[in-house]
């Protein structure tokens, strides 16, 4: 699989927290913390659980820069 | 095929009265641009008898008048357009735009004349380059979050992730017809044959029809069967590294949360 997205971050699950439709899971990339919102259908269905290894995938017009 | 313009004729009525139309609204304007009857007869070129019936008119719309009469004064007294009365011209205006806008569709004559099309035409528009009209087949309550599944067509079925409150606030139910609307930019796209193991919700194969590069942006639309089509906004070096060219078959995904819900 190829993706558009331009960010692509190499990361490991370090919490999964479920609620009745949306899931928090956060991925530790060198460091520092992604979170995200996913269904919990999505959890479900690429079977995520703590330590995984996964991608945190977003897509350049969604970043919001601070300085 | 014409090239006259087709224009629509609005008029409002209460009861069996005489209706209200656009001269009268422009009577009320001109009362409110002059704060008098008699000069508003005159800017209008109708007699103040002509006028006074025409106003009356107007009133008898509205459950509070629409012009108030100011007795005595200077002048003989003046008039003034109530706020009732000032958003009945709002409100005639945009009904009367609106309403010229769908008769536009007649004469257009590459636009089937339906209905339905005439109808949505009065509506709100979007800037949201993907509306698709669907089907409510599912509905999956949390506190605050609801999960709606989507009928697209017999191949695409869509997620949805909207609050509670707009769950209840549009009505949403099983059955119900729904437009689904994504914003281009909310589009990501893959290549390869499998569906792509990611979290998205909603993962839809088609082939590109078209690629129109910008200097930074590219817009790419997938054609993803039963007529339907999918614009996505990438940027050029995504679409360079995917290989995107008119012909590729590709696969869009976007989250559920980025489903923007509307009815009618």
């Amino acid at each position: 699989m190829k993706l558009s997205a331009r960010n692509n971050l190499k990361g490991k699950v370090v919490a999964i927290d479920k609620g009745q439709i949306v899931a928090k899971v956060k991925v530790d990339i060198g460091g520092q913390t992604i979170t995200s919102l996913v269904s919990n259908e999505a959890v479900d269905d690429l079977a995520l659980k703590i330590g995984d290894d996964v991608h945190a995938i977003i897509k350049s017009s969604e970043v919001i820069i601070g300085k | 095929m014409t090239d006259s313009k087709v224009e629509a004729i609005l008029a409002l009525r209460g009861g069996s009265r005489s209706p209200v139309g656009r001269d009268r609204i422009a009577l009320l304007e001109a009362v409110d641009n002059h704060g008098s009857i008699t000069r508003a007869a005159q800017a209008v070129g109708l007699s103040y008898k002509a006028a006074w019936d025409a106003l009356n008119a107007v009133n008898n719309l509205l459950p509070r008048p629409a012009v108030a009469a100011q007795t005595g004064g200077r002048n003989g007294g003046g008039a003034v357009v109530t706020e009732d009365g000032k958003a009945l011209i709002t409100a005639f205006h945009l009904l009367e735009e609106r309403l010229s806008r769908a008769a536009a569709l007649f004469s257009e004559g590459n636009t089937p004349i339906d209905p339905i099309i005439l109808l949505r035409s009065l509506g709100m528009k979007t800037s949201a380059r993907n509306a698709f009209r669907c089907t409510v087949t599912e509905i999956r309550q949390g506190r605050v979050n609801a999960e709606v599944i989507l009928h697209l067509n017999d191949t695409v079925t869509l997620a949805a992730t909207v609050t509670e409150e707009s769950l209840r606030d549009l009505g949403i139910a099983v059955g119900q017809s729904v437009t689904a609307l994504v914003k281009a930019s909310f589009v990501m796209l893959a290549t390869g044959k499998a569906c792509p193991p990611v979290s998205a919700r909603n993962r839809i194969s088609g082939t590109v029809a078209h690629r129109e590069d910008g200097p930074v942006s590219c817009e790419i639309t997938l054609d993803i069967g039963g007529g339907k089509v999918l614009t996505s906004m990438v940027t050029r070096d995504g679409a360079d590294e995917l290989g995107l060219q008119p012909g590729t078959s590709a696969w869009a995904l976007f989250k559920a949360s980025h489903v923007i819900l509307a009815v009618e």
